[in-house]
């Protein structure tokens, strides 16, 4: 373990090497790796934490950020985490919170070296943002805010290896920024289009009496207005982050792997998306508005998710028989 | 040999890892952004301290050249639609007004009281108007001239079927009008930072015609004469301070 020399121990020894035993000016720099020297200190300190980061300063970090963010998250829980299409906000956290603990030991090794000036420049940085989110709530910035106070902890902590080594984590906390609402407006209706469009093609085509007007679709003696939630727009970022945590787990060492399933989950979901409302208006036309309305809902929602994970899967055993041999498969797992 | 350097290394070990202070620093710079961001917040509800709006007596029933047409049903909303606009705004109004020269103008006029809640943002009528199943094209920002001061606005146009409606729009915060997206956002933080909380109204005139120019030109009118005829606190409401 070479948590037992510091950077400056390393050199000491061969600073006093002239006048003390010839023997020891051979030996440190292989001390570093011999296994000798770390039973000197225990390897694995205090919760498997590296032996040489202050857990004590961790816990402090961490209670002022719980405390700084306690209200921001009340908040999301009575609004956008209440929410049918992004109520996933806590389980994302919950996502980045566990692959951070797994990983403490790899995030956190070797001896800490802060950068306190970028971590003392994003700090600031990140309070003014955090200070005018929270205070004229603009919830999604203060949501953001997390990520960056989060990334100045591990540089005040431990250092940029450190935060280098937690960017996956990190990352992950996008998907529980709530979406800004006018990022939100502007995407869902184009996406509404398309999918209404998509849908009443592939039934027509199929041979239902349907029309359309708008976002409007109508169906033997029925209407369906595709309302917002129908768009998909959330069930994209969703299955986007489901992917990537996949992803993350199967741990491909092929970038271009990576690239293309991630690329390829947006077609998949808007696919999922369309089977969704193409079942929900088959639901309506054979069973009536009420079933359509009912359980139906819940159950198409779901249909959603099984069509996605089925294609998501699918399409990455697909691309494990090409890149097999270039060792981005599973072979490659740690 | 080896063990001597084992008793040099673990000499030269602390026995306790020293706590950082820089986390102390960070600490305490986080809570002091909490206590900030706490006394920031702003609490003077803007619309209590103004006349209450009622959306009913909000326009007058007749000015210059335009009266209210109640012959015919304003406007039909998809009950979805309604059920919406409810959640979002505290009051709604639609009314058409005509001329004498049988010009008829839409008008609506949503209001809601809280502009710095997250859900109450105006919507924009780009939207709503493609979404029931018109094709909307923009036609940009223009300035419109009010008898005292200019104002920015929005122009689209949009044709369903036969129908061919130019559209102006435009929305205030308190006594400023804006455009909505990042400098509505913007300034509803100005106001937020000075401690209020306003109210805002999403302006919205459409007409029907071909001739755009020509409509464009009958709306900035009716806009003119709607502002004199309104007393003077209504009028910054709805178009903001000269």
């Amino acid at each position: 373990m070479t948590g037992v020399l510091r950077s400056d121990g390393a050199r000491q020894p061969l600073i006093t090497a002239p006048q003390g035993s010839p023997g020891i000016q051979l030996f440190p720099s292989k001390s570093m790796t011999t296994p000798t020297t770390s039973s000197v200190a225990p390897a694995v300190g205090l919760f498997g934490l590296n032996p040489l980061v202050s857990a004590p300063g961790i816990l402090v970090f961490l209670a002022a950020f719980l405390l700084m963010y306690a209200g921001t998250y009340a908040e999301l829980a009575s609004t956008t985490w209440a929410t049918e299409e992004q109520g996933h906000g806590p389980l994302i956290i919950c996502a980045a919170a566990w692959l951070i603990w797994s990983q403490r030991e790899k995030i956190l090794a070797g001896p800490p070296k802060p950068s306190l000036f970028a971590g003392f420049t994003l700090l600031g940085l990140t309070l003014v943002a955090y200070v005018v989110g929270r205070s004229q709530s603009v919830i999604e910035m203060a949501a953001a805010s997390q990520i960056t106070m989060l990334m100045a902890g591990f540089l005040l902590l431990h250092g940029t290896g450190a935060l280098r080594r937690a960017w996956f984590p990190l990352f992950f906390l996008v998907f529980m920024v709530p979406l800004p609402g006018a990022l939100v407006q502007a995407i869902t209706l184009p996406l509404k289009s398309a999918v209404s469009v998509v849908a009443t093609e592939v039934l027509f085509w199929v041979g239902y009496p349907i029309a359309r007007n708008g976002v409007t679709l109508t169906i033997g003696p029925y209407q369906l207005l595709v309302a917002d939630a129908c768009s998909g727009l959330n069930s994209l970022f969703t299955l986007e982050a489901l992917g990537l945590l996949y992803m993350n787990i199967m741990n491909y060492q092929s970038k271009a792997r990576n690239i293309i399933l991630a690329i390829m989950i947006v077609p998949i979901s808007f696919i999922s998306n369309v089977t969704r409302v193409i079942i929900l208006v088959l639901i309506t036309y054979h069973l009536g508005d009420e079933a359509g309305q009912g359980f139906a809902h819940t159950f198409a929602g779901m249909v959603l998710f099984v069509v996605a994970l089925t294609l998501t899967y699918g399409f990455d055993r697909l691309l494990a028989v090409r890149f097999d041999d270039q060792g981005g498969a599973r072979g490659r797992r740690e | 040999m080896i063990k001597e350097v084992h008793v040099a290394v673990a000499n030269d070990l602390p026995k306790r890892v020293k706590f950082p202070g820089a986390i102390l620093v960070a600490a305490a710079l986080m809570l002091g952004g909490l206590g900030v961001s706490e006394w920031l917040k702003p609490s003077r509800v803007m619309a209590d301290e103004l006349r209450p709006v009622v959306m009913k007596e909000f326009l007058p029933e007749q000015f210059g050249d335009w009266r209210v047409d109640h012959s015919g049903p304003a406007v039909i909303y998809d009950p979805t639609v309604e059920a919406k606009l409810s959640t979002l705004y505290s009051g709604t109004l639609n009314v058409t007004y005509v001329n004498s020269k049988g010009d008829a103008m839409m008008l609506s006029l949503a209001y809601g009281k809280n502009q710095n809640s997250w859900n109450t943002a105006a919507h924009r009528p780009e939207f709503c108007y493609s979404a029931q199943g018109f094709e909307v094209q923009g036609r940009g920002q223009a300035k419109l001239a009010l008898n005292g001061h200019d104002i920015d606005v929005i122009r689209l146009m949009s044709r369903r079927g036969q129908q061919i409606e130019p559209i102006t729009y435009w929305v205030t915060l308190h006594d400023t009008a804006a455009l909505p997206g990042i400098s509505r956002k913007l300034q509803q933080m100005r106001y937020g930072l000075q401690g209020m909380i306003v109210d805002g109204f999403l302006f919205r005139i459409s007409s029907l015609g071909s001739n755009e120019a020509e409509q464009f030109k009958l709306q900035e009118g009716f806009v003119r004469d709607l502002e004199k005829a309104l007393p003077p606190e209504q009028r910054v409401r709805l178009f903001g301070k000269p």
